[in-house]
């Protein structure tokens, strides 16, 4: 062997060139090892790859029978170069053309004996272009030729008519490999002169071809994930221009510092190298990502940046509806979509009811039988369609997807379970879904899940606080009615009472003129008593009335407390009810709350009442108002006896008192807290406040928040 | 006369009570459990008309399963502001379960203790 040979042109671009298409061919392969495209891809590649191997080799032998042999050997994977390549489209574009194929291969096969033992064919070598023993043909060698070339062109043709058909991506992508396989075929049936003897540029550089073909091939693998190396490639490349322009920037640092540097001081040049790669590594490395982001993987968006941005979003939102209007929203601006549409489940389990969608979705709800949802069921990840995805794989699902103008598919999962299911269709560049909008994608899905189950249970939560609200509202509502009932009829026993005295003393003749004086009294101190039972009767209903009404808008404003407290105090002198009471206003001028001012009053009244019966008449009541970050309080503190600890937790509850009998007793702080949960604030209770008696803290909305706001 | 005790925590329910049976019969007043069995011994009425929610820690129940056991012949009228109560009151054994208001009182007494006016 002369190894020196390896060095000519035409034996080093054909061994780079069987080494590169093996690569690619094994590259796509290993990707997905069940799709018939890649295998059919490796085929193709291995037989470009034994051809330009022994075409290579063919240069190497000092011996011109090892030389034939070598060509020979070559000829095989000629003549089945354009049967595989043939197969590989046929793959690419979903027909079935299995005669013609085994026609090329009996054909092919016809060609290879013939090469191999007749020497109409195969004639010997010849020496030409520096190479001493090169193929040498026969004069029916030409029916080769035109095998390979007519069977080329008709695989070309098919992919010419499919184009025609073709629309989008899928169209896009066969144009690629239309023109590819014009220029790689263009430049490698130049390989064919040489074995008549004539020499036609670019040989002896010619085997190239077949490595620049895989290149094209595989750079639009990477432009339009034709096949799924996209991550592969791209680290590949990275590493080789951070390794050379490294390499670069280190050796001239080193050049120039020995170049001023008279003496070597190896330390220090060591030194200067390394911290010049230290600086130069990271950015050099962030913008190669960018540019082979930008130029060669179609990704224009910087997407950890779109995922946290859409998260961002969605926190903020707590309602399923609202979260599947900002998914569809901000996936279909951002992503380039033609329309996406969010499906979520219905609340019987039976559908999956469109919930959100940019422009109009053709359909609205998927049965549970419905192949989408199984293909949404049956994927623990994204499902992306490829144009050319021929499989069998789930093609009902496919199928089912493509006829809704759906290219990828995102499975919504809660706690494990199918919840939703997210619907992309194509991108308006009529880019493909790379490896990266998958992964992506697959990240969105863990996301969105987490989101829909927060939103779950929010919404459970609402309501179980809802229905026990309610719940308590009844019991409160139905207690209190019990003891209305209670303050009604006893009043009217004692009116009754009055009235059967009245009318008894007018039948025994008590009207007599000797009694009468003593009659008369009697009837208005009767009366006057009645009198009073029917206002406690009003009182009562009223009390009721107010508490069990429906929660209904106020008008509130914003009221100085300072104001609102003294006319109030105005009001109890006028009623006699401050005698041996000494009233305390520790209020801010201007300090001012949110409510309604009849309501306010109603408040201080209640507790005006409460703190006057503990005290029993006679004491001191402080009223204090502060503003806080959020809230304007007032403390409402009396010098009477307190609140047992022991009740404290009860003291809202309607007529729960621990009095024998009073007038309303035991409604007036139930009503308080009615009042302030009706003006969006809260009362507490303290059991010793700051005068020793019972104190009640009372939070208002600030007027400063709205003025004039509705409180529902 | 006849002699009637008159058992309710509300002073004006006794207070008009007493207004209006007062010239008919000898009438006594209790406002709590204890006052109206003490009363029950030392009065010995001939009717008791008795308030079933009381006040303080003897309530009518309380009375009424006293005044069955210790006077089964003494009548009892039981006076609710309530419905739920009346199936008690009756399984206790009160010969009337009245509500509030009770507009023929009159009557009822006078059936269980005529006055001969």
């Amino acid at each position: 062997m002369d190894w020196s040979a390896a060095l000519h042109p035409y034996a080093a671009t054909g061994f780079l060139t069987s080494l590169i298409t093996l690569a690619v061919g094994c590259f796509v392969f290993v990707q997905n090892r069940k799709s018939s495209i890649h295998l059919s891809f490796l085929i193709f590649s291995i037989a470009i790859a034994e051809w330009s191997f022994f075409t290579a080799l063919q240069a190497l032998p000092r011996n011109p029978a090892w030389s034939f042999l070598a060509a020979k050997i070559c000829q095989i994977g000629a003549m089945l170069i354009p049967v595989f390549f043939h197969y590989f489209t046929l793959k690419i574009i979903g027909r079935d053309q299995k005669p013609i194929l085994r026609l090329g291969f009996l054909l092919a096969s016809i060609n290879i004996f013939a090469i191999f033992f007749s020497p109409l064919f195969s004639a010997g070598t010849r020496s030409i272009g520096g190479i001493n023993f090169y193929y040498k043909a026969g004069p029916l060698y030409i029916l080769c030729v035109i095998f390979f070339v007519s069977y080329v062109l008709f695989a070309i043709y098919q992919l010419w008519d499919e184009i025609h058909s073709s629309q989008g991506a899928r169209k896009k992508h066969l144009e690629y490999l239309f023109f590819a396989s014009l220029a790689g075929y263009g430049i490698g049936v130049v390989n064919f002169f040489p074995v008549y003897g004539i020499i036609v540029p670019p040989f002896p550089f010619s085997p190239i071809c077949g490595a620049i073909y895989s290149c094209v091939i595989a750079y639009a693998i990477l432009k339009h994930q034709l096949f799924d190396i996209e991550v592969i490639l791209k680290k590949t490349v990275i590493f080789a221009v951070l390794f050379i322009a490294i390499y670069s920037a280190v050796s001239a640092a080193v050049y120039f510092a020995t170049a001023f540097f008279a003496s070597k001081n190896v330390p220090l040049l060591s030194g200067i190298s390394i911290a010049l790669a230290m600086l130069l590594y990271e950015p050099l490395k962030k913008t190669l990502t960018a540019v082979t982001n930008r130029a060669l993987f179609q990704k224009k968006i910087p997407y950890s940046v779109l995922v946290q941005n859409l998260t961002d979003r969605l926190a903020k939102i707590h309602e399923a509806g609202a979260l599947a209007h900002e998914i569809v929203d901000f996936l279909t601006q951002q992503m380039g979509l033609d329309w996406a549409g969010l499906y979520l489940k219905t609340a019987d389990g039976l559908h999956f009811r469109l919930a959100s969608s940019e422009l109009k979705a053709l359909v609205t709800e998927f049965g549970m039988e419905s192949p989408v949802v199984r293909a949404a069921a049956e994927g623990a990840k994204p499902l992306i369609l490829s144009p050319f995805d021929t499989e069998a794989d789930q093609a009902l699902e496919k199928e089912s997807l493509r006829k809704l103008k759906v290219e990828a598919l995102v499975p919504v999962l809660v706690e494990g379970k199918l919840d939703g299911i997210l619907l992309l269709g194509k991108k308006l560049s009529d880019d493909v879904f790379t490896a990266e909008d998958a992964a992506l994608l697959e990240t969105l899905m863990e996301e969105l899940g987490m989101f829909f189950l927060s939103a779950r249970l929010l919404k459970e939560a609402t309501r179980t606080h809802l229905e026990l609200g309610q719940r308590q509202k009844m019991a409160a509502v139905s207690k209190l009615a019990r003891g209305v009932h209670h303050e009604v009829r006893n009043p009217l026993h004692t009116i009754n009472l009055f009235a059967l005295a009245t009318l008894h003393n007018l039948e025994i003749g008590r009207w007599h003129p000797a009694s009468r004086e003593e009659f008369s009294q009697d009837i208005v101190y009767r009366s006057r008593t009645m009198l009073e039972e029917i206002e406690r009767i009003k009182n009562s209903l009223s009390r009721f009335a107010q508490f069990a009404r429906p929660q209904q808008e106020l008008d509130c404003s914003p009221i100085r407390i300072k104001e609102a407290s003294e006319r109030f105090l105005a009001l109890m002198r006028e009623a006699h009810k401050m005698d041996g009471i000494q009233v305390r206003l520790k209020i801010p001028e201007t300090l001012s709350l949110l409510a309604h001012e009849g309501v306010l009053q109603e408040i201080f009244f209640n507790l005006f009442t409460n703190a006057y019966e503990a005290m029993q008449g006679k004491g001191e009541i402080i009223v204090e108002a502060l503003e806080t970050s959020d809230a304007c309080e007032i403390v409402f503190s009396d010098s009477g006896p307190g609140i047992p600890r022991e009740i404290l937790s009860r003291i809202f509850e309607p007529y729960f008192t621990t009095k024998t009998r009073s007038e309303a007793a035991g409604i007036g702080l139930s009503v308080v807290r009615h009042y302030m949960e009706i003006l969006n604030g809260d009362i507490q209770a303290e059991a010793c406040g700051p005068l020793g008696g019972a104190s009640f803290r009372l939070r208002f909305q600030k007027a400063s928040q709205v003025a004039g706001k509705k409180a529902a | 006369m006849k002699k009637i005790l008159i058992v309710d925590d509300e002073p004006r329910i006794t207070e008009a009570f007493i207004d209006a049976f007062g010239l008919d019969y000898v009438v006594a007043s209790a406002n709590d459990g204890r006052r109206a069995l003490e009363l029950l011994e030392s009065f010995k009425p001939d009717l008791v008309v008795l308030d079933w929610r009381l006040g303080g820690d003897i309530q009518g129940r309380d009375v009424l399963i006293t005044i069955k056991e210790n006077h089964p012949h003494l009548p009892v009228f039981v006076v609710t502001a309530s419905f739920q109560f009346m199936d008690e009151i009756k399984s206790l054994g009160a010969n009337s379960c009245l509500l509030k208001p009770c507009t023929d009182l009159r009557e009822r007494i006078l059936e269980v203790l005529p006055t001969g006016r």
